[in-house]
């Protein structure tokens, strides 16, 4: 197995507030390995969006950050959001949910791309212009030369996606996170949007962080899935065994809670809502919900458990339920 | 494109035609009687009908409004009653004073207030950002003539360093003649190289400048940290700051821009703001502009100068957030 292009252990942050801190990963671990897909899962406040903005130094100065992290074997300082910025600088880049809001109105697409372009790789204006077109060729973008001189509300959605992808990869980054990047999109330009970046990914040997609540676009996009549960990692495994045998009890739910195309069973959801950050249920976070929690479940915090198929943190996962089949 | 634009110029001809009608009708109703006045106590039936027929008041309303539109139209903004000179030409006399006032003002307002309320966003709650917040709310909550008599009791009763009042010093204005071109002293008297006038106009205008200027450099200030704030929590941002732009690049290349951008007409309408209260801080330093003008016309039912003066200040109102909406065209790509 290759090694991991980027490691991170154990990281936890928090968020100043006027009265206290408070904590919303406790000690996640991950790690993305080159031209692999790794989807990050979760309900909203899970963390699994403020996962990837601790990782590339995008937290505001509010945060409290803890941690450890390693890119392409280099030690980050995961702490100091502005150091890591500089290490991940050109290497590791961003795609925003909403890819029209990512980009100012006030600019075109082509004072952007070359303001980023320059600012990551010190070209100068005239060569980044160069590689903006190109980039945006390689996003098969319709007309590039015009899509520069145009502003983000004079295209589309999907197109202004096309342009964020193409800004993300004119840099030849190692590392792309994408945050929810096809929730604002419709449906079949979403389907565009995924095949471009798992052709990209593979193509280039890109490892890509795809962060998302949309169970299917984890089956059909990632190689390994990390399910996260209140600012702790729950589950990972590779997408088969992850479908097929769910191990956590929150992994279960969360499949049973997707519909499925003529299947008579009407889909589950989950009891109850997410814990609020602030407010975190003793033991395992998911016990208040769970229907299989035991005396342990709620006294204990659940330890990592290693197996073939992947790591758990479950004190009674799927897999004891005796002569059942999942 | 130029559909906004003439839709703006639409806009400002029917506003301009309901100022004029406004202007008229509140003449016609304003108490006291300009026949009264020009002809003192006990004037005979005769004298009455004859000034009546003068100033045309003997005509049906809607013929009188006609006729009034019509002279407004060629210019004619009749004669004042008072001083029995054609209105335009007292107003021609007076406006450019009152806007070297507010035009300077403006320029403070523009100049200072962007800058604090700027560095006030990016030291968001910091000592710095309190300083200038508060100090802000007392300019604001400060009445300003109380603001223009501190200011002349301190710099020119007590330290003596500014002139108390007026436009400039009446001798200077002697041995240093420069002609009228453009009505700004401050500009004529550099176009002629009197370089003693211009340093007279100067010192005159600064302490009614300041009172002019403070309470809307505490509204730009407060409104600009606003919409700074909020330009730098837009997603964007996020972006450029991910893709290595410097922090400069990102707080003065894009985030001042798309707080600019709605501030423009916030910055058109303190012009309006101004002019208004130019009229106060005009009586207190006895600044030769169109206020004391306006306030004299009213006191004494001069109605030919009131309606005459509303008009130049609507007028120039309006043309202002013209110019401001043909920048905010010019500045927002969305809108072309």
């Amino acid at each position: 197995m290759t090694a991991p292009l980027l490691e991170i252990n154990d990281l936890r942050v928090g968020f100043r507030n006027r009265r206290a801190v408070v904590q919303v990963l406790h000690g996640v671990s991950l790690d993305i390995r080159p031209g692999e897909i790794v989807g990050l899962v979760g309900e909203s406040g899970s963390g699994k969006s403020t996962t990837p903005l601790a990782m590339l130094g995008l937290l505001p100065a509010n945060a409290v950050i803890g941690g450890q992290a390693r890119f392409e074997n280099r030690t980050l300082d995961i702490a100091n959001p502005a150091a890591t910025r500089k290490i991940l600088g050109g290497r590791a880049s961003l795609i925003f949910q909403q890819p029209l809001k990512a980009f100012s109105p006030y600019a075109t697409f082509g004072r952007q791309l070359v303001d980023a372009i320059s600012a990551q790789t010190g070209m100068s204006r005239t060569d980044a212009g160069k590689v903006a077109l190109a980039a945006l060729e390689d996003v098969q973008m319709p007309d590039p030369e015009g899509a520069m001189a145009r502003y983000p509300h004079q295209v589309s959605g999907g197109q202004a996606q096309r342009v964020m992808i193409a800004l993300a990869l004119s840099c030849n980054p190692k590392l792309l996170v994408a945050d929810e990047p096809t929730t604002a999109l419709d449906v079949t330009v979403q389907a565009q949007v995924l095949h471009l970046i798992r052709e990209l990914a593979k193509s280039r040997g890109i490892g890509v962080l795809f962060i998302t609540h949309d169970l299917g676009v984890v089956a059909e996009l990632c190689d390994r899935v990390v399910v996260l549960y209140a600012g702790r990692v729950c589950e990972t495994a590779p997408v088969a065994g992850l479908f097929h045998h769910p191990q956590h009890r929150y992994t279960r739910a969360l499949l049973g809670s997707m519909p499925h195309l003529g299947s008579a069973q009407a889909f589950e959801t989950i009891p109850g809502s997410a814990p609020s950050p602030a407010a975190l249920p003793s033991g395992c976070a998911f016990h208040p919900r769970c229907a299989a929690a035991t005396e342990r479940c709620r006294t204990e915090l659940p330890q990592m458990v290693t197996t073939e198929a992947g790591r758990f943190a479950c004190w009674n996962p799927v897999g004891s339920d005796k002569g059942r089949v999942v | 494109m130029s559909r906004y634009i003439l839709q703006r110029l639409g806009m400002l001809l029917l506003i301009l035609l309901g100022v004029l009608v406004i202007t008229f009708v509140i003449s016609r109703v304003l108490p006291g009687s300009a026949v009264e006045m020009m002809l003192g106590a006990r004037p005979t039936e005769e004298q009455i009908a004859a000034v009546r027929e003068q100033l045309g008041l003997d005509r049906s309303m809607p013929e009188q409004l006609l006729l009034y539109i019509g002279d407004t139209l060629r210019g004619e903004f009749g004669t004042s009653l008072l001083t029995k000179r054609p209105v335009l030409v007292e107003i021609a006399e007076r406006f450019p004073a009152t806007l070297e006032l507010v035009f300077f003002s403006l320029i403070l307002v523009v100049c200072a207030g962007i800058p604090m309320g700027v560095s006030a966003a990016l030291h968001k709650n910091s000592t710095s950002d309190y300083a200038a917040r508060s100090v802000s709310a007392l300019g604001a909550a400060m009445p300003t003539f109380i603001v223009a008599m501190i200011l002349q009791l301190v710099f020119s009763g007590w330290l003596g360093v500014l002139p108390l009042q007026g436009r400039i010093d009446g001798l200077i204005q002697l041995d240093y003649e420069f002609p009228t071109v453009t009505g700004f002293y401050t500009v004529d008297s550099l176009l002629a190289g009197q370089w003693a006038a211009f340093k007279s106009c100067l010192l005159h205008l600064i302490m009614p400048v300041l009172a002019l200027s403070l309470s809307a450099l505490a509204i730009i200030m407060r409104i600009t940290r606003g919409m700074m704030i909020e330009a730098l929590g837009e997603e964007f941002i996020m972006t450029l700051r991910a893709y290595g732009l410097s922090p400069r690049k990102v707080n003065y290349g894009y985030a001042l821009k798309a707080a600019l951008i709605p501030l423009l007409t916030v910055i058109g309408m303190t012009f309006g703001y101004m002019l208004g209260l130019s009229v106060v801080v005009e009586y207190v330093f006895d600044w030769p502009g169109i206020g004391g003008f306006m306030v004299g016309a009213i006191v004494r039912s001069d109605y030919p100068a009131v309606m005459g003066v509303t008009l130049v200040l609507a007028s120039s109102y309006l043309i202002a957030n013209l110019i401001v909406d043909l920048l905010h065209f010019a500045a927002d790509p969305r809108l072309r």
